[in-house]
């Protein structure tokens, strides 16, 4: 009885929030997804679903994911495993640079972003025209085969501090008197990074993996500062569309079909995600 | 005997803040969701309208002026779109505005487009951040005039000279909701005079011209691109002269004519305006640069023209440096129109249409346009009014008819895929066919 009334005044806060302020919007959300002037109809649904405009945006979002996942996480692990061996000097002074970019406000990433591949000034460009590769010594986010890539390259570099610290802090969980045995076992350092060290990352991995995931869904600010998804829909994402349905185009209607869409497509795998990390726990 | 069981006393504790904290959550959140309708009985401050006679310098002019004690001075809130150096040349008005009126301002900078969705969500409940407002997009002026939202402005603007058609950017079934305030028109070819005299460079007069320009430009040591590609997410470079094109092909009426859909973005006329004047045009152009940080690439002499609009003036560089030329050819040009208008929902509706009616009086609008950077929407400010270095532009817009742009007149959806659509143009031109389609398609969506 104890336990059960201590559980329902914990709750009680948690539920007491989330009815009003989450759960309720996201069935009017709902609602207003599927009703015009009262009268139910799927017109929204088959107007957003219909157009060129959201499938692209579903499609950047994916290539976000594809390309922005691993490479991210692989970095991130990396960089934690590298900066963990105490013999390099100002290791922690490293780390603090390679999170600065989780620092700074994306909005803020963004404009960096934006200047880091702009002809004349950006470094990208720079690097490439010093390379010899002079066709990529241009304006990256103002054309439509790179501004999608060099958002997410920009993102690569912002969000690869947060997976380095979850994977530090990881790798801080695991007893070292477990490679030293390995290595008595005669493994060498690879077989104990990879039998080992990865497979008790493995919490590690899963948060990483479902708030990466998560960000690359939601995106937004990067995209909207740096390039508001264009140039045409070259760099289009669901947020932004969202964004312009409801606050430029004025079609809220459209606008909530775009944040069901987008809050079924985060919501779908990051259940699956969290029952993996709750499983594991 | 065994002992009475001990009564737990946290248990109650825990449930009795678990229901209070459940109830304050609740009843906050019902609150919150349907706020409760308070009828207040409110006094409103006496003011009485006054009309005088206020010498100035040049002219006698008649004023409404509101008197109030002192004690009584009311506050309004002012939004206007003019930060930094721009809002230097607009603080003198207001402070005229306070002292004839008797009244207190609070003045705002909110753009445009951030103001648009906030008044969207505030009109609804009756509310208003600014008692009196200024925007860009006179389209934005009759949507909420539809929905029964602003003032009726008409007895104030059929009484002054404004330049024919201006009112009527803001009318919706023939009552006026927004007062013209000043012009500012683009795209002005702007260039350094210094420059174009060390470099032996003039002005081109026609077409050619134009082009051999631009051919001499490139040649120019320290040219990065003869004309200069201002961005930042807003593309006024490449949408200003997207329409120049077409004002110097079709003239005022194809423009015009697009505006109200009786002319389609698919038109061959319009295809071919673009084709001679603005396709040829981006070659000469660099890659698109933020806008505000091109002004100093521009000074610098790394892009020695930028299309741009005449504020270009007071940007924090020498103005009397500055020249400008328009498309050779083209008669009639564009203008970005601030619009001034007054929400149902403020608190003190009297002052604010006499600061309305101050904004449109012919004071008001010489003492901003002798601040430099504006123009004037009323035909009877004279030419002495301006200072030196925006006598030429003045002088060339009284030869010229006036439009508001594309983006501001059509719909928000429109606005918003043209911004989106001239980079790709600019990076891609064989993409004007589908991109042609794309505007007319969301232009009478």
């Amino acid at each position: 009885m104890r336990n059960l009334l201590s559980h329902f005044f914990f709750f009680s806060f948690a539920i007491g929030l989330l009815v009003p302020f989450v759960v309720y919007p996201l069935y009017q959300t709902v609602c207003m997804s599927f009703f015009e002037n009262d009268t139910f109809t799927i017109k929204y649904y088959s107007e957003v679903m219909g157009s060129p405009e959201s499938l692209n945006a579903i499609l950047h979002n994916l290539i976000w994911i594809i390309v922005h996942l691993p490479v991210s996480i692989v970095l991130g692990l990396l960089f934690a495993v590298l900066l963990q061996n105490r013999r390099i000097k100002g290791s922690s002074i490293i780390k603090a640079i390679i999170f600065i970019g989780m620092v700074i406000p994306m909005v803020v990433g963004a404009l960096l972003i934006r200047f880091s591949f702009e002809r004349g000034i950006g470094i990208v460009p720079l690097l490439f025209k010093s390379l010899g590769f002079t066709s990529l010594d241009k304006t990256w986010t103002a054309y439509p085969d790179t501004a999608l890539l060099s958002l997410i390259i920009g993102s690569i570099w912002l969000w690869t501090g947060f997976n380095m610290i979850v994977f530090s802090s990881g790798l801080a969980t695991i007893p070292k008197e477990y490679g030293e045995a390995a290595m008595v076992d005669g493994a060498s350092s690879l077989q104990t990074f990879f039998k080992i060290i990865i497979p008790l990352l493995r919490p590690s991995f899963l948060i990483a993996l479902l708030t990466t995931f998560l960000y690359e869904l939601k995106i937004f600010d990067i995209v909207y500062v740096a390039t508001k998804g264009g140039p045409g829909d070259a760099s289009m994402v669901l947020a932004v569309l969202v964004y312009i349905f409801a606050f430029r185009d004025y079609a809220i209607g459209k606008a909530t079909v775009a944040a069901v869409l987008l809050i079924a497509i985060c919501l779908i795998p990051s259940i699956e995600i969290a029952k993996l990390v709750t499983k594991r726990a | 005997m065994s002992e009475p069981k001990k009564v737990d006393r946290r248990k109650f504790i825990y449930a009795g803040l678990g229901a209070v904290a459940l109830i304050a959550i609740g009843a906050a959140a019902y609150v919150a969701m349907n706020p409760p309708v308070v009828t207040k009985t409110t006094t409103v401050p006496t003011t009485s309208v006054v009309t005088t006679t206020v010498p100035t310098t040049s002219v006698i002019t008649t004023t409404s002026v509101v008197t109030t004690t002192p004690s009584e001075k009311v506050t309004l809130n002012v939004i206007h779109c003019w930060g930094g150096d721009e809002f230097k040349t607009f603080e003198p008005v207001l402070k005229e505005a306070e002292s004839r009126l008797g009244i207190n301002i609070k003045s705002m900078v909110i753009r445009t487009p951030d103001l648009a969705p906030m008044l969207d969500s505030l009109f609804p409940n009756n509310e208003t951040p600014g008692d009196v407002i200024t925007t860009w997009w006179p389209w934005a002026i009759k949507k909420w005039a539809k929905e029964g939202f602003l003032m009726d402005v008409s007895d104030i603007v059929s009484k002054e000279p404004f330049l024919q058609g201006v009112p009527g950017m803001a009318e919706v079934e023939g009552k006026t909701y927004g007062v013209p305030w000043t012009e500012k028109p683009f795209p002005i070819f702007a260039y350094r005079k210094s420059f174009f005299e060390k470099n032996g460079l003039t002005p081109p007069k026609d077409w050619n011209e134009c082009v051999n320009l631009f051919e001499k430009l490139k040649s120019v040591p320290g040219v990065k691109a003869p004309v200069l590609c201002g961005d930042s997410g807003w593309p006024i470079s490449l949408y200003s002269t997207f329409e120049a094109a077409i004002f110097t092909y079709g003239g005022y009426d194809l423009h015009h004519k697009l505006i109200t859909g009786e002319s389609k973005f698919t038109d061959s006329s319009v295809k071919t305006a673009l084709e001679t004047y603005f396709l040829p045009l981006l070659k000469y152009m660099g890659d698109p640069v933020d806008w505000v940080s091109g002004v100093d690439l521009w000074w610098k002499g790394e892009y020695p023209i930028f299309p741009i609009g005449a504020w270009i003036y007071v940007m924090g560089i020498d103005p009397n440096d500055v020249g400008f030329f328009f498309y050779p050819g083209q008669k009639s040009t564009m203008t970005s129109t601030d619009m001034w208008f007054v929400p149902k929902s403020t608190k003190h509706p009297n002052e604010a249409m006499a600061l309305l009616k101050f904004l449109a009086s012919r004071d008001a609008q010489e003492l901003q346009v002798r601040q430099g950077g504006q123009w004037a929407l009323r035909t009877d400010i004279p030419l002495e009014a301006y200072p030196d270095y925006a006598k030429p532009l003045a002088q060339a817009l009284m030869q010229m008819k006036i439009d508001p742009p594309l983006d501001a007149s059509i719909s928000g959806a429109f606005s918003e895929k043209f911004e989106r659509y001239m980079p790709l143009l600019k990076a891609d031109p064989t993409k004007l066919d589908s991109i042609l389609v794309e505007l007319e398609k969301t232009a009478r969506g």
